[in-house]
């Protein structure tokens, strides 16, 4: 089926003129009065205006934020779940309403925010909400007369700022957590996207309590920057790319205070010959894992960017890919037939562009792709860029640097140990995929690959419980992981003396 | 690569100045990136640039006030355009083949806590990996007594282990 665009008649997604902050529970006017134009990128055109927030914006959140955290730290763990459960409902009541906005925001296909960012973020506040039931401090008995207790007390006030490739779902993994620890957010969202985001509070703005969430919209360089530098707030966490990481640890290093980096990948997915072993389901699903790289138009930070594919089967193998990718529909993101949409902005598309330029002259052999795709009708001004596969080796730029888009580069490898050598010659270390039969093999490669998360017989699965955060360059700090209450947590240890007896020092 | 009448046309660099001082020529700026440093310096003072990489945005030229970010070792400074300094990470530099950097302006918000290069406007930047690199007369590993070349056999150096143990 096809889903009507937003603001149009008859579309389930409402679509005002023009939005203001989400702050303390209320949405307020930008205190610069400037506003920016949002555009939707399967079309090219703008649809909605937003804030373009200055400082006293983000004082204003942190304001609201601070009032409500001093509350909600307090709150007994029963409230804290059910306030995190009742955004997951409201979540779920509004499914397809979020999925066709999220789509129309960043330009992935609804099929995608169906069947996974919606339901995903839903799920994560769900966890997050049993996992603050389950927290427990700890005692230690330290001696027959001394005993320490382990509390666990929120930060209070968090800045994160999410990227635009999964708005709603990236806001839903820090939300949660920083919320399932007692915390209150002031959020930026990402400037391609900070639409979908204020839908969402549309729909969780009755469940939650005033000021636990404050959404602020703007350019980094004026909001972002502020966020991040404010001695108001108790923790950052930041999903982007390594320079921007980099200046948030400068900043945080001046307020000392934890940072989350999450920063990106040039993920190997290595397909083995005994894939190839038998002629069965399992070879289909293992041709797909290697066509996921165009999941979500490749921008994904995980995304399988490199394939390597034993040596031995490559043709075989690549036939059925190659097959597999030219059967990808690409266009109208609101058909739930499509599989791929547009990228986020143009800027991207330049890039990609660009990108394949530096394949082609570095001497990579164009497989498939290569140009911006050519969709028809209302669409033809949209971002679109057709899934492009390169042969060459791990040393070409296009193997090395995060393209962010639907670009894969294979190459091929000898053995296993040729295999795990270019799965870890990158400065990167996020994600990784290895297809094999052999469990014992898919053991030594999961374990010596540098990745923060190693698929196995799978990829882009994104359940919340599994840890997911990178080795290397590609950052500091795990997601997706009751871990992460600790992560937003403060420890108290009260050291208790139950003796009378004096010291004897002095 | 084919042509495709979906493909804009490379842009016209026969107007591209080249930048900085002598024997600094591993970056230039486009008319359009010389024209839209002016017009940000006049509000936000002298600036710089450094290079970014990875996840979302990634592959752009953060644009910030000049001493804004803090610069290590690894940091190379690439040569400098209308006067700001421009700056790579050596490792990226290395993978990325060593390419001349070109500065440009195209149209978008900018990344992170990037400057914004006009209403509406963000720096990007393209690498040009030199034909022949005998082309470049200057080279940014010369000089700062740090040895970052590694052997292509070998693969990049491993990262700090504080890095890779997280």
């Amino acid at each position: 089926m096809k889903y009507v665009p937003p603001g149009s008649p008859g579309s389930i997604v409402e679509v005002q003129p023009r939005y203001g902050n989400f702050i303390g529970g209320t949405w307020r006017e930008p205190s610069t009065n400037k506003y920016s134009a949002n555009v939707s990128p399967a079309t090219g055109a703008a649809f909605c205006e937003v804030p373009r927030s200055g400082k006293e914006d983000i004082e204003a959140a942190l304001d609201a934020a601070h009032t409500a955290a001093a509350d909600w730290g307090e709150v007994s763990l029963a409230r804290r779940a059910e306030v995190l459960n009742a955004v997951a409902d409201a979540i779920d009541a509004n499914r397809e309403m979020l999925a066709v906005a999220e789509s129309w925001d960043n330009g992935k296909p609804v099929r995608e925010t169906l069947a996974a960012d919606i339901p995903l973020a839903a799920d994560h506040f769900r966890y997050f909400a049993a996992a603050a039931r389950m927290m427990e401090g700890s005692i230690s008995e330290i001696d027959k007369d001394t005993v320490a207790y382990h509390f666990h007390e929120p930060l209070g006030v968090v800045g994160q700022i999410i990227p635009f490739n999964f708005p709603l779902l990236m806001a839903a993994w820090k939300l949660a957590p920083a919320l399932a620890a007692g915390n209150a957010s002031v959020l930026k969202p990402a400037s391609p996207t900070p639409w979908s985001i204020l839908k969402l509070m549309e729909v969780i703005s009755d469940v939650l309590p005033a000021g636990l969430i404050n959404v602020v919209n703007g350019q980094g360089a004026m909001i972002g920057k502020e966020l991040a530098t404010n001695p108001r707030i108790a923790k950052v966490a930041f999903t982007g790319e390594t320079v921007t990481g980099k200046l948030i640890m400068q900043y945080a290093a001046q307020n000392i205070i934890p940072v989350t980096l999450e920063l990106g990948g040039k993920s190997p997915n290595i397909f083995f010959s005994d894939v190839m072993a038998a002629d069965d389901e399992f070879v289909d699903k293992a041709v797909e894992g290697l066509v996921l790289y165009a999941f979500n138009k490749g921008e994904v930070c995980t995304c399988p960017s490199r394939a390597l594919i034993q040596e031995d089967i490559y043709e075989a193998f690549m036939d059925k890919a190659l097959a597999r990718v030219a059967a990808i529909k690409q266009g109208d993101p609101l058909d739930t037939e499509t599989m791929m949409g547009a990228q986020v902005s143009t800027a991207q598309l330049e890039k990609i562009s660009s990108y394949v330029d530096i394949g082609v002259n570095e001497g990579a052999e164009l497989l498939a792709g290569g140009h911006r795709a050519g969709i028809d009708g209302e669409y033809a001004d949209g971002f679109y860029f057709e899934p492009t596969l390169f042969k060459g080796h791990n040393r070409m730029r296009v193997f090395q640097e995060e393209i962010f888009g639907p670009v894969l580069s294979v190459t091929t490898f000898r053995d296993e140990a040729e295999a795990l050598e270019i799965a870890n010659d990158t400065l990167y270390g996020l994600g990784a995929g290895v297809w094999t039969r052999d469990g014992s093999r898919a053991y030594r490669m999961g374990r010596a690959i540098k990745a923060g998360r190693v698929w196995t017989n799978n990829y882009h699965a994104y359940p919340a419980g599994a840890a997911f955060g990178g080795y290397k360059i590609s950052g500091i700090g795990r997601e997706t992981h009751r871990m992460m209450l600790e992560h937003y947590s403060q420890t108290k240890n009260l050291l208790v003396s139950y003796s009378s007896k004096p010291l004897g020092f002095f | 690569m084919a042509t495709d009448p979906d493909v804009p046309p490379p842009a016209d660099r026969s107007g591209d100045v080249p930048a900085g001082g002598p024997g600094l020529a591993s970056v230039r700026g486009t008319p359009a990136a010389l024209a839209a440093i002016a017009e940000v310096r006049q509000e936000a003072g002298p600036l710089m640039f450094v290079q970014s990489a990875g996840c979302c945005g990634g592959t752009v030229p953060m644009c910030y006030p000049l001493g804004e970010f803090l610069l290590g070792e690894a940091d190379l400074l690439l040569g400098e355009v209308d006067g700001c300094p421009f700056y790579i990470d050596a490792a990226h530099f290395r993978a990325w083949g060593e390419p001349v950097m070109i500065l440009d302006v195209g149209p978008g918000e900018p990344e992170g806590f990037s400057l914004p290069a006009g209403d509406g406007l963000a720096f990007l930047s393209r690498a040009e990996v030199p034909d022949d690199p005998e082309e470049t007369p200057y080279d940014p590993w010369a000089g700062d007594g740090v040895d970052y070349t590694f052997d292509d056999e070998e693969g990049p150096p491993e990262p700090d282990g504080f890095r890779s143990d997280p």
